[in-house]
């Protein structure tokens, strides 16, 4: 099987696990291939652990399924435990419910100003801090910051799940914190990037929400996505598989696009693999 | 017959029993300080010689910080890096605590079985 292949057999892989997966760890995920082939970890066995990944991701998303749709009560009950235990991550010990303050964000227009407005209502030191993000990281909680202490009672008992907007993926909608917290923190929000402004944090171009969601330009080639592209309006940065960075120059049109960042609201790259088109027969 | 919590020297409060050896590895690591994936791959490589497989790797951090024993920080351009909490390393501790002692009954057995 040539490098090629192997590469193909990788993003192919990537693609088997569920959409709030990669678009949370896709990224990562593929840059990590590409250093752990570095290396000299081979191509083939790292796509064959990232697919048995994926048969497990998606496994755990058939169960959660399966047992949501039985009429047993009881099974119910513990499914919906289940439910609550996802979407809410609490550490062992978790507090009563009257010793626990939930900020929830409502408004993502207004996400800074609502948890801003919880936190003081509670006399909280927490500050909340807003960064330029992609739209799909609008209005959602991209971090939070200790900088007091944190432990026990003075830490967050667990993060409120929620979709991004756009419906992509799992963003955190909101903190659950014990009703004496004490310590400082500093929670960042992901705001609307003004024109031209770099993003704090990177997003999957194709994610929902993003710029080239449902373009279907994954797979394609340059040749065939660059006359999509011209349309939108957006500087085209490109990375070729095995560079670190994206530069402006547009590689050869036989290139196949395997993913792409937003880098600001008016400048996106765009990833490559160099790979032999069909109509020459391929490699070995 | 298998060790229960409840019984005297069993796995107490081991929460990571089950929880598979990646993720114990994981958490050994994140005691030293914040990493991301390739960070944790490397030194995990380094003080046990296992060699984590990438799909592996973030099946366990999902479980981990699903479980609250780690939590994501802010990305490094696309990395994401986690650090273990404080339940994590309650947990780990309370994990190796349970290994020594079967440790130790390991080896004093082999001791007095005479190889």
């Amino acid at each position: 099987m040539s490098r090629n292949d192997q590469g193909r057999l990788l993003s192919l892989a990537l693609r088997c696990y569920p959409p709030t997966w990669r678009a949370r760890h896709g990224d990562e995920a593929r840059e990590l291939a590409v250093l752990l082939a570095q290396d000299g970890v081979p191509l083939r066995s790292m796509a064959w652990n990232y697919l048995k990944g994926a048969a497990r991701a998606q496994l755990v998303q058939t169960r959660t399924t399966r047992r949501l749709r039985t009429g047993v009560a009881a099974l119910v009950a513990a499914t919906s435990l289940a439910a609550v235990s996802l979407l809410v991550s609490i550490p062992p010990a978790p507090a009563g419910a009257a010793d626990v303050v939930r900020a929830d964000i409502t408004s993502r227009a207004e996400a800074a100003a609502e948890l801003t407005a919880v936190f003081k209502s509670h006399h909280f030191d927490i500050g909340v801090k807003q960064l330029p993000v992609p739209p799909s990281l609008v209005g959602s909680i991209l971090a939070t910051k200790t900088t007091g202490h944190s432990t026990g009672s003075n830490g967050i008992l667990g993060r409120i799940t929620g979709t991004c907007a756009g419906g992509a993926g799992a963003c955190t909608q909101g903190l659950l914190l014990p009703s004496h917290f004490s310590g400082q923190m500093l929670v960042l929000v992901g705001r609307a990037a003004k024109p031209g402004e770099k993003y704090a944090v990177p997003a999957d171009v194709f994610r929902p929400g993003e710029l080239l969601a449902g373009s279907s330009l994954l797979g394609r080639t340059v040749e065939a996505a660059l006359p999509v592209l011209e349309t939108l309006h957006v500087d085209v940065l490109w990375k070729v598989y095995g560079n670190k960075t994206c530069t402006t120059v547009v590689p050869d049109g036989w290139h196949h696009l395997t993913g792409g960042f937003a880098i600001s609201a008016g400048s996106i790259c765009l990833e490559v693999t160099p790979s032999v088109p069909s109509t020459t027969g391929g490699q070995g | 017959m298998a060790l229960r919590k409840s019984e005297p020297g069993g796995f107490g409060h081991d929460v990571l029993r089950r929880a598979g050896d990646a993720s114990v590895l994981i958490l050994t690591s994140l005691a030293e300080g914040p990493k991301h994936g390739y960070a944790l791959i490397q030194d995990v490589r380094r003080f046990s010689g296992v060699q984590l497989g990438p799909g592996t790797l973030y099946g366990a951090l999902d479980r981990l910080e699903l479980l609250g024993m780690i939590e994501a920080l802010p990305a490094d351009a696309r990395r994401q890096p986690y650090r273990i909490t404080s339940a994590g390393a309650a947990a780990l501790a309370e994990h190796l605590d349970a290994l020594e002692r079967i440790s130790s009954v390991g080896r004093l057995r082999l001791g007095f079985g005479g190889a």
